[in-house]
């Protein structure tokens, strides 16, 4: 039985130390990936809480069928967009950042320089422009290293829709950082 | 410069995003600047990743938590549940009519998802029985497709 295992265990019979050390072991992960989606620590701070509280509610309905860790991603995930949604009156629709991809022109010069340390900046303002859905599969799957396996579990995806997201995603990036040159 | 071959781009891709190149990738890379521009994409992604220091849960956060009351119950909401219910039925139906070529995995993921939101309403656990059920209703749905896609072929002229 893995640590996260015996916490929820003692968890669920009433140990609050347990409770403590769980929320403690993956607070981190959590918070960074609220910060990252919403942007702001305030929101991520209260993303993290409602993950914790939600996932500390649910818990005896774990059945352990996926990693505790990815399990409370998925959560996290859904906290975030639900703060998401109420924060912007005028969401992108996925419809919507689908019709204004264009193929990349792929100047070797320009894209090229992406390896380069200036050119991060711009990236990070290419991803913080995608759709939701998108920006949440490349934050996932990139910024906290989950595999696409994990990243599809956490989006409640087939794991077909996830790669098929991170390569619009990636297409869209590519679209964004070229216009900009 | 356009791609050489669109079949062998997006295999690269493919190896590109799992991070496993083979020894076709350089050669290929050279020739195709779309296939260029990903490698370059998937390597500032990866750098801009690696550079950026992960953000650390406030302190006292975990305290914050423990100490805040549980939230509210979901409660078995009719309304909630008659919607759920209907689109367990429904959505399958109307992918089966659509005809779309992977029927059988989408209506299995559908099913899969609406009972373990209805579970969820529910306070219950229905994975098991989305398992037992995936295979007759896809089955079911697909015997359905010829009938609903000549009531909507019937309805359509009748326009």
């Amino acid at each position: 039985m893995d640590r996260d295992s015996q916490l929820i265990k003692r968890h669920l019979a009433g140990d609050t130390r347990a409770s403590r050390e769980l929320i403690e072991r993956h607070q981190d992960q959590i918070y960074a990936l609220a910060w990252r989606l919403l942007g702001s620590q305030e929101e991520a701070r209260e993303a993290t809480q409602d993950t914790f509280l939600q996932a500390l509610a649910a818990l005896p309905r774990f059945r352990g069928t996926a990693a505790f860790s990815t399990w409370l991603y998925r959560i996290a995930v859904n906290a975030c967009t639900t703060r998401g949604k109420k924060r912007r009156n005028n969401p992108i629709s996925l419809d919507d950042e689908d019709q204004a991809v264009e193929p990349a022109d792929s100047t070797p010069s320009a894209l090229e320089q992406l390896e380069h340390h200036e050119r991060h900046q711009q990236l990070h303002r290419a991803i913080d422009q995608l759709a939701d859905p998108y920006r949440t599969a490349v934050v996932l799957h990139y910024f906290q290293g989950l595999s696409y396996e994990e990243t599809a579990q956490a989006m409640d995806l087939p794991i077909g829709t996830v790669k098929v997201r991170l390569y619009r995603a990636k297409r869209l990036l590519l679209a964004k950082i070229q216009n900009r040159q | 410069m356009n791609s050489p071959n669109p079949d062998t781009c997006s295999q690269i891709r493919e190896q590109l995003a799992q991070g496993h190149p083979t020894g076709a990738l350089a050669g290929h890379l050279t020739a195709c600047p779309d296939c260029r521009a990903f490698a370059a994409l998937e390597k500032g992604l990866l750098h801009l990743a690696q550079s950026q220091p992960a953000p650390t849960a406030p302190t006292g956060l975990a305290d914050a938590i423990l100490a805040a009351p549980p939230p509210p119950k979901p409660g078995a909401d009719r309304a909630l549940l008659k919607r759920l219910a209907f689109r367990v039925l429904v959505d399958p139906l109307l992918l089966a009519e659509q005809g779309l070529h992977d029927t059988g995995a989408r209506m299995r993921f559908r099913l899969r998802r609406h009972l373990h939101a209805l579970g969820e309403a529910l306070g219950a656990q229905l994975s098991g029985l989305a398992q037992r059920l995936a295979d007759p209703f896809v089955l079911t749905a697909r015997a359905l497709k010829p009938s609903l896609v000549s009531a909507a072929h019937y309805f359509k002229q009748g326009d």
